[in-house]
C-alpha cells in the first residue's frame, strides 16, 4: 500500500520542488513514516492483535472501520427519511474519525523523537515540515475514506449515484470538523497540563466508554417501556437539531 | 585560525525564561578530542544541539567548519555526525531499514549504504538481528545502531552524547579503539559523558562547565595541576562546589533508618 501511495505522490513531484522542497528527502520521510504507521499498535484492534510483527496493522483498522461503516449503513433501509439517515450516518463520521484520532493523536502529532532524528540531518526545515504534512493528510484522508466509503455506496445504491458525490462532499466536511474539533481539545488539554495526563484521559475516556456500553445494553432496554418503543419517533426539532454539525444540512 | 570549532559569547535562554548558556567561549582544533563535561542541568546538551543546528534562538557567534551556523546549517550538517543521548531511533523498523533511511537523508546510494550497514553491524556484533525490529532490542543494542547510524555519512566531527551508556564491557572498548582510530584519521569528536574515567583516558582536552559557564578548560596534566588532585573525578567535584559528598552520604543513609 505504501508503493502505491508514494507513486501517488510521485505525481506532484514538480509542484513539491516549486514550493522549494528537496522532493526525494520528503518521499524518504514519507515512505518511513507510512511505515511505521503500518507497524504500530492501534487500539483500535484491541490487544489481541498487537503481538507479533505484523505489516499490515493500518490495512485492518481500515477493515474494521469498513466493517462498521457497513453495519451503519443498515440505518439506510431501516430509516425512510433520506435527511435523518443523512445525519446519523454523518455523525457516526465525526464521531469514529474523532475517536480515531483521539487515540492516535499523541503518537502522531506529538512525537518528541522525531526531532532528536530529523533536526541534525542535511534536511531543510520546509522540506521536514512539507513531509509531517503529507504523512498527516494521506493518513487523515485514508482513514476518512475507509470510514464514509461503504456507507456513501449504500446511500448511492439507494438514492442513485447523483448523491455520492454530494455525501462525500458532506462527509470530507464532517471530518474536517472532527479533526477541528480534536485538535482544539488537544491543544487545550496539552496547555493546562502534560502530554502524560492527555495520555491517563484517554484511557478514563475509554473505561468509561466500556462501561457505559456494557451496562447500557443491560439496563437501557428495561427501563423503557415495550409499547413505547413501538411507537418511537426520531423527529426533528429545527432549532435544536441544526445546531448540532451532523443536522446543518437541515 | 585553524579552528574546526569556534563558539563566542554564546548565550541561550528557554522560552521560560531560564537561562541556559551564560556566555560560552571555546575553540576547537581539527583532529582534537574534547571531553566535555559537567554537573547534570549545566548546559551541554544544550550546546551540542545549538552547534548540530538543532536550536537557532541563541546570542554570540558559532561557527563550524568556518561557517556560520546560522547561515550555512545544511551544509554544516552534511559533515557532522551525532550520536543523541537517549536512544532516539524509529523504534518499529529494522536496523537495515533505519540505517538505510538515516543514509538517504544524507543523499548517499542505497547501494553503498547497504554495504557500509551490513559491514557496520556485523561488526558490532548486530549481524544475526539485522532484519529484527529495533522494540525488542536492549539498551545497548540500540546504542550501537545509533552509533553507526551517527557515524554512516563519514563525518569530519562527531558529537557524542554520553555513547557509552548501556554498552557491555567488550563494546566500550570497541567503541574506545574506534574513537582513537578516528581521531588519527584526523576526525574531531565532541566528546560530552558523566563517566569520568573514560573522558580522561580519550580525551586530549577536557572542558568542564558548570551552570552556564565555561570553568576549566585545559589537558588533563593542566587540570591536575591547577587543582593539586589526581583524578578527574576529584577534580570535577572541586571546580563543580560540590564538597559535602561525604556528609550527603551519611545523611542518606541516615534517613534510611
Amino acid at each position: 500500500m505504501t508503493g502505491y501511495l508514494l507513486s501517488f505522490l510521485d505525481y506532484f513531484q514538480r509542484l513539491f520542488r516549486w514550493l522549494g522542497v528537496d522532493y526525494f528527502m520528503m518521499r524518504n520521510i514519507v515512505e518511513v513514516k507510512l511505515m511505521m504507521d503500518n507497524r504500530r499498535n492501534y487500539a483500535t484492534l484491541g490487544k489481541n492483535y498487537q503481538s507479533g510483527d505484523s505489516n499490515n496493522r493500518l490495512l485492518m483498522v481500515y477493515g474494521l472501520n469498513a466493517l462498521l461503516g457497513g453495519i451503519m449503513s443498515i440505518f439506510a433501509f431501516i430509516i425512510p427519511s433520506v435527511l435523518l439517515t443523512t445525519t446519523i450516518l454523518l455523525g457516526y463520521v465525526i464521531a469514529w474519525v474523532a475517536l480515531n484520532l483521539i487515540s492516535d493523536y499523541s503518537e502522531l502529532l506529538l512525537d518528541s523523537t522525531d526531532n532528536t532524528i530529523l533536526l541534525p540531518r542535511p534536511v531543510s526545515d520546509r522540506t521536514i515540515w512539507m513531509a509531517r504534512l503529507v504523512h498527516l493528510l494521506l493518513y487523515l484522508t485514508l482513514l476518512a475514506l475507509s470510514i464514509v466509503l461503504v456507507p456513501t455506496l449504500v446511500m448511492a445504491f439507494k438514492l442513485g449515484l447523483g448523491y455520492a458525490p454530494v455525501f462525500l462532499l458532506l462527509a470530507l466536511q464532517a471530518t474536517l470538523m472532527a479533526v477541528f474539533l480534536t485538535t482544539l481539545l488537544y491543544m487545550l488539554v496539552v496547555r493546562f497540563s502534560s502530554e502524560e495526563r492527555v495520555k491517563d484521559m484517554i484511557s478514563y475516556v475509554q473505561i468509561g466508554m466500556s462501561l457505559l456500553f456494557t451496562v447500557g445494553y443491560q439496563i437501557l432496554p428495561r427501563l423503557i417501556p415495550y409499547q413505547e418503543l413501538a411507537t418511537f419517533r426520531i423527529r426533528f426539532k429545527p432549532g435544536i437539531t441544526s445546531c448540532q454539525r451532523p443536522g446543518w444540512e437541515v | 585560525m585553524n579552528s574546526i570549532i569556534s563558539i563566542q559569547q554564546l548565550s541561550n535562554t528557554y522560552p521560560g525564561g531560564q537561562q541556559v548558556l551564560k556566555g560560552i567561549n571555546l575553540e576547537v582544533k581539527a583532529g582534537e578530542i574534547i571531553g566535555y563535561i559537567g554537573p547534570n542541568g549545566a548546559g551541554k546538551s544544550t550546546t551540542i544541539k545549538i552547534l548540530l543546528g538543532m536550536i537557532s534562538h541563541f546570542s554570540g557567534e558559532v561557527q563550524v567548519l568556518g561557517r556560520n551556523i546560522r547561515t550555512d546549517a545544511l551544509d554544516i550538517k552534511r559533515s557532522v555526525g551525532y550520536v543523541p543521548e537517549n536512544a532516539a531511533l524509529y523504534e518499529v523498523l529494522t536496523p537495515l531499514e533505519y540505517l538505510t533511511f538515516i543514509g538517504r537523508l544524507y543523499g548517499m546510494d542505497d547501494a553503498v549504504i547497504e554495504r557500509k550497514a551490513e559491514d557496520l553491524l556485523q561488526l558490532v556484533g548486530l549481524s544475526s538481528q539485522m532484519n529484527q525490529r529495533m522494540n525488542t532490542f536492549s539498551k545497548g543494542m540500540k546504542q550501537k545502531v545509533l552509533l553507526i547510524s551517527g557515524l554512516i555519512h563519514n563525518p569530519e566531527i562527531i558529537f557524542l552524547d554520553e555513547p557509552l551508556s548501556g554498552l557491555d564491557a567488550n563494546a566500550v572498548i570497541l567503541v574506545k579503539e574506534i574513537l582513537a582510530q578516528l581521531r588519527s584519521a584526523g576526525k574531531t569528536i565532541f566528546y560530552s559523558s558523566h563517566i569520568m574515567d573514560v573522558v580522561e583516558k580519550i580525551s586530549d582536552r577536557i572542558v568542564i562547565i558548570n551552570q552556564g559557564q565555561v570553568i576549566a578548560n585545559g589537558t588533563f596534566e593542566e587540570l591536575k595541576e591547577q587543582a593539586h588532585s589526581g583524578s578527574l573525578e576529584r577534580i570535577f567535584q572541586g571546580l563543580t562546589g560540590d564538597d559535602t559528598t561525604q556528609s550527603k552520604a551519611s545523611d542518606f543513609l541516615q534517613a534510611l533508618q
